[in-house]
């Protein structure tokens, strides 16, 4: 017990072990960076902040951004306030003065602070402790946290919005563990902007003037590298962090069902039925299962790490982490089988059998074992494999029913009478073969667009922006088959919740299939007519 | 103390500046002359408008009050001539006439089951009005005036101020304790102007002969005008008819 | 039963005397005796007013700043010349030094922060500016200043009378509430010159806008709060009665709210 007290903080989470930091030479101190060994395009691109003046990724040249990515994206885009220069109170360093504004400007966000623990930050033995921890690091005397620490930007004599980076000054493990994130790959937190913004539809979408039609994606996408997507300003409270909903206010919605299907399991119905008995004060590590918690909430399976270890961030353990990428163990009939094609900015196939995942299967058995026994939760996750498998099995089989149907050339209309691929011009432009694979980029090259994207990943573009008649209906419908549908299924059956397994999941997959086939039949007879009329 | 002794001298300065700045602030474009042969008009301001229905208003006092029905003083108009009374009649242009007459006795408003009495008076200015507290309870006098000096005085029963109006202004005064009570003072820089009666009728006196632009003010009608000629030692007849909008 | 009574009575005045003491403290006074307050608009004045005051007040003083919108109590309007906290009878203008004074204090529960930060120079070149921007400061001048008398003691008979004057002869509760929390019957309906609603000051919170000496609260119910429905009682009480009502008024604070 008395290892797992060190090396934890305050107001953030705390879920990393201590015996696992102890282990660790001490940290050098450099400072607290979110984009720690990307490469310079990417700093480039995503950190150096440009105001809202250009855009961000490897399209930025291509749109301006929202104007709410000013604080969505504060490391990039932000601007302080033109008609109040608040240089003075920076200059002077007069915290009080901070207060005594905005407890009438924005009372709300002062009351909030007042019942945080930046306020007090030795209120209790536990945070006292935690409080004495950043102390000794980062060796300063904290009384108090306010306004000042986090919002001045000391050198540019100007506010800021703070970033993981400013929360990391202090709750550095928190941080460390969060950074740990990129390790794992998307999909996760700290690149899930990267998601909307190296995919060449979100710029097109922009050039085409549905740049705030991207807002429901932006709103969760953009900044959930902040911390304050979990702890919500101004309490950043741990406990808050820990509950079921700090998630479920973004992991909603067709692609990751996690609220509905989690909240309507089981696990999910008794904790809304026993919410106010369950203790979120305490640690994960310490949370007692069946006495603190009666069912696990997303926190405690999720930000498990191994062995009665918890970490700082949720991806970890993913093994089909979304649901997108195709399993390397099945037979695939479609282009599937060259997935991802040589390009270098989708995650590879996955091996659900190696070393690594068998390895996280035990892990989630070890989640599971507190409260079930080791071979139901092995079936269990089992028969999710399988699920998923099959899943997949039926996908491959509607893309190649799309891919032959193109190959045949009954696409209609075809793809040369169509717009091209979304910013086909920006993507041979922007994009070199390191990122695409020499066979992919040439097809831009010569080809500059003007052929059929299908499956995963680039293929779903159909989702996010509208061109002429790009994509047509079949291959929308294969968009909803593999992202949507698939999706459900995958939350439903993994979350332990029939309904949306079943009726948001399976069947609507079966019936996409059959839509597929008949469209397929349809589009063929058709260019069969079309044939025979014309030579007529 | 010491502040306070600088402070006073301080102010005793400023004191001795109001004074004699006083003559150069009344801009008064009004001279006065003897008026030998002045004409006089009399008339009658109507509304022909309807009335809105006498309210009641169950929450106007957190005691209610012998009469718990409420009269709006806003419009008050006779049933028998439709004449609008509380509206203030004056000459809208003119620069020289008789004397203005500061009343010794001072006009009285007076505040009495919460309400104003009278609603609106005139003055010329310069002349000093009393407000009087004729209720057993608390009352506020607030104005709101930019150029005669504002004021706000809590009073209780048979309080009396008296304050003076030396500026032009039409003044809103409430008593903030009973959002119902307000009354208005108008003040003029010279003496031809009257407030109607019950009945709507107003009687000016003594006016130079000649073509003069009448104006009569209502708090809620607004302002009408009209060009009427006067003739010496005369007495000419006008209306003023506020129509529905 | 007595002694008991008494107690509790020395407690509380202890209790009272100690967080006034403290509120007082903390906004210890800046006194303008040393600074110039110049009477003409300088630059000076001019780029401070710009600069600091503008967002709120508006570059033409009219309470309207950009950042004004989403502010309440709204910033003052300075075209009408009302200010609220002066030292001149009701209605008048203020000294300039009340303004010195209010701009180097502030105004405690409004955004209007002590802008001690500017230098006293930088505050007082303000002051011709705020002027500026009403035609009253063209027509009229700032009364003299009000005399405060000489300060009674606050006895538990003081007391006494100044609740009685508190509930019964001026009726305050009838806005600020019988608690002082600025809850009456009227409080509700209240609303300022501009138009704007205006909420009875709550005494519990302890920190009076005008300042939290008992001199300072003595000033407010003497001279009154232009612009505001708070009326002067210079004609209603006398000296005396003031010095209670300013202590009865002070004894409704309540410590434990006045931490926050």
């Amino acid at each position: 017990m008395k290892k797992f007290g060190i090396g934890l903080c305050l107001s953030a989470m705390l879920f990393t072990s201590a015996a696992w930091a102890a282990e660790l030479p001490p940290k050098k101190e450099t400072p607290p960076d979110l984009y720690e060994g990307t490469p310079d395009w990417y700093r480039a691109t995503y950190k150096d902040n440009v105001g809202l003046r250009e855009g961000s990724g490897p399209f930025k040249d291509y749109f301006k951004p929202q104007m709410l990515d000013m604080y969505w994206q504060p490391n990039r885009h932000y601007e302080p306030m033109k008609n109040l220069d608040h240089s003075i109170f920076i200059e002077k360093e007069r915290r009080d003065l901070c207060i005594t504004c905005h407890e009438e400007a924005t009372p709300g966000v002062v009351r909030d602070w007042r019942g945080s623990g930046h306020k007090n930050p030795k209120s209790t033995p536990y945070l006292s402790a935690r409080t004495s921890e950043i102390e000794k690091r980062t060796n300063r005397i904290l009384n108090e946290v306010d306004c000042f620490d986090c919002h001045a930007d000391t050198k540019k004599k100007q506010i800021r919005m703070p970033t993981g980076e400013v929360c990391g000054e202090c709750h550095r493990p928190q941080f460390d563990d969060f950074l740990r994130e990129r390790e794992m790959g998307r999909p996760n937190h700290i690149q899930s902007w990267e998601a909307n913004t190296i995919v060449p539809w979100y710029a097109e979408a922009a050039r085409r003037g549905y740049l705030y039609g991207q807002h429901g994606c932006d709103l969760c996408h953009s900044g959930a590298e902040k911390c304050d997507v979990c702890h919500t300003r101004h309490k950043f409270s741990a406990a808050e962090g820990r509950q079921p909903e700090a998630c479920i206010t973004c992991h909603m919605g067709p692609d990751h069902p996690d609220a509905e299907s989690y909240g309507e399991s089981k696990h999910g119905v008794i904790y809304h039925k026993e919410e106010e008995h369950f203790d979120f004060n305490r640690p994960l590590s310490e949370v007692r299962p069946g006495k603190d918690y009666r069912t696990p909430t997303c926190q405690f399976c999720h930000m498990y790490e191994k062995h009665g270890r918890f970490i700082h961030n949720p991806v970890m353990k993913g093994i089909w982490r979304m649901g997108t990428i195709p399993p390397k163990n099945l037979e695939y009939t479609s282009s599937l089988k060259d997935y991802p094609y040589g390009i270098k900015i989708i995650g590879d196939k996955i091996d659900i059998y190696s070393e690594e995942n068998i390895a996280k299967r035990s892990y989630w058995l070890e989640v599971c074992a507190k409260c079930h026994s080791d071979r139901f939760a092995d079936t269990y996750l089992k028969s999710l494999d399988e699920f998923m498998f099959q899943a997949h099995t039926l996908a491959d089989r509607a893309q190649k029913i799309v891919e032959d149907l193109i190959a045949d050339g009954y696409l209609y209309p075809s793809a040369a009478d169509r717009d091209p691929y979304p910013l086909s011009d920006g993507i041979e432009k922007q994009l070199s073969p390191a990122f695409l694979g020499e066979p992919i980029y040439n097809a831009f090259k010569t080809l500059k667009g003007k052929f059929p994207v299908v499956g995963p990943i680039l293929g779903v573009y159909g989702m996010f922006i509208q061109q002429q008649d790009n994509p047509s209906n079949i291959e929308n419908m294969y968009n909803r088959l593999w992202f949507w549908y698939k999706l459900q299924g995958y939350k439903g059956t993994a979350h332990v919740q029939q309904d949306v397994s079943w009726w948001w999941g399976q069947a609507p997959m079966m019936m996409e299939f059959t839509k597929i086939q008949s469209e397929a039949a349809r589009l063929r007879r058709e260019g069969r007519i079309e044939k025979v009329t014309l030579t007529k | 103390m010491k502040l306070i002794y600088v402070l006073s001298v301080l102010f005793a300065f400023l004191c001795c500046n109001l004074i004699s700045s006083k003559d150069i602030l009344a801009d008064s474009k009004y001279s006065e002359t003897e008026v030998p042969d002045g004409g006089t008009i009399i008339g009658n301001v109507k509304y022909m408008g309807e009335l809105a229905a006498v309210g009641l208003n169950l929450y106007r006092d957190w005691e209610l009050s012998d009469t718990s029905k409420t009269t709006s003083e806003k419009l008050i108009c006779s049933k028998v001539n439709s004449g609008l009374k509380n509206a203030v009649v004056s000459l809208k242009d003119i620069t020289q006439g008789k004397k203005k007459i500061i009343p010794a006795i001072h006009p009285i408003i007076d505040q009495q089951n919460n309400y104003f009495i009278p609603h609106v008076i005139a003055i010329v200015s310069g002349t000093t009005v009393d407000f009087l507290n004729g209720d057993e309870q608390m009352h506020n006098i607030h104005t709101r005036s930019t150029r005669n000096q504002p004021f706000n005085f809590g009073t209780t029963y048979k309080q009396r101020i008296s304050k003076k109006f030396d500026y032009p202004e039409i003044i809103k005064i409430t008593c903030d304790l009973h959002k119902n009570a307000y009354a208005w003072i108008v003040v003029l820089d010279h003496p031809y102007f009257d407030a109607t009666d019950r009945n709507g009728y107003f009687e000016i006196c003594d006016i130079p002969p000649g073509t003069y632009t009448f104006q009569v003010w209502h708090e809620e009608l607004g302002t009408l005008e009209k060009e009427v000629t006067v003739h010496p030692k005369e007495t000419t007849t006008i209306e003023f008819v506020y129509s529905q909008n | 039963m007595k002694p008991k009574v008494l107690l509790n009575k020395v407690s509380f005045w202890c209790v009272t005397a100690v967080t006034s003491a403290a509120l007082m403290q903390s906004i210890a006074p800046v006194t303008a005796n040393e600074v110039k307050i110049p009477t003409e608009v300088t630059d000076l004045g001019k780029d401070t007013y710009k600069k600091y005051c503008s967002p709120c007040h508006g570059e033409e003083g009219k309470g309207d700043g950009p950042v004004a919108r989403s502010m309440l109590p709204k910033p003052r309007d300075f075209t009408r010349g009302a200010y609220k906290f002066r030292t001149t009878p009701s209605g008048s203008l203020p000294t300039d030094e009340d303004i010195y004074r209010t701009v180097s204090f502030g105004v405690p529960n409004s955004t209007m922060i002590p802008w001690d930060i500017l230098t006293e120079e930088q505050r007082a070149s303000v002051i011709p500016v705020l002027k500026s921007f009403s035609e009253a400061f063209e027509v009229r001048k700032p009364d003299a200043p009000v005399e405060v008398g000489l300060r009674v003691r606050p006895t538990e008979k003081c007391l006494a009378e100044g609740k009685k004057i508190y509930e019964e002869k001026l009726e305050c509760w009838k806005c600020h509430g019988i608690e002082g929390r600025g809850d009456g019957p009227s409080a509700a309906e209240q609303e300022d010159d501009f138009g704007f609603p205006i909420k009875p000051f709550d005494f519990t919170t302890g920190k009076f806008k005008g300042g939290n000496s008992p001199q300072d609260v003595y000033l407010r119910f003497t001279t009154g709060l232009n612009g505001t429905p708070m009326p002067s009682f210079a004609k209603e009480l006398t000296d005396e009665e003031r010095w209670c009502l300013t202590y009865y008024v002070m004894s409704l604070i309540k410590p434990e709210e006045t931490k926050k």
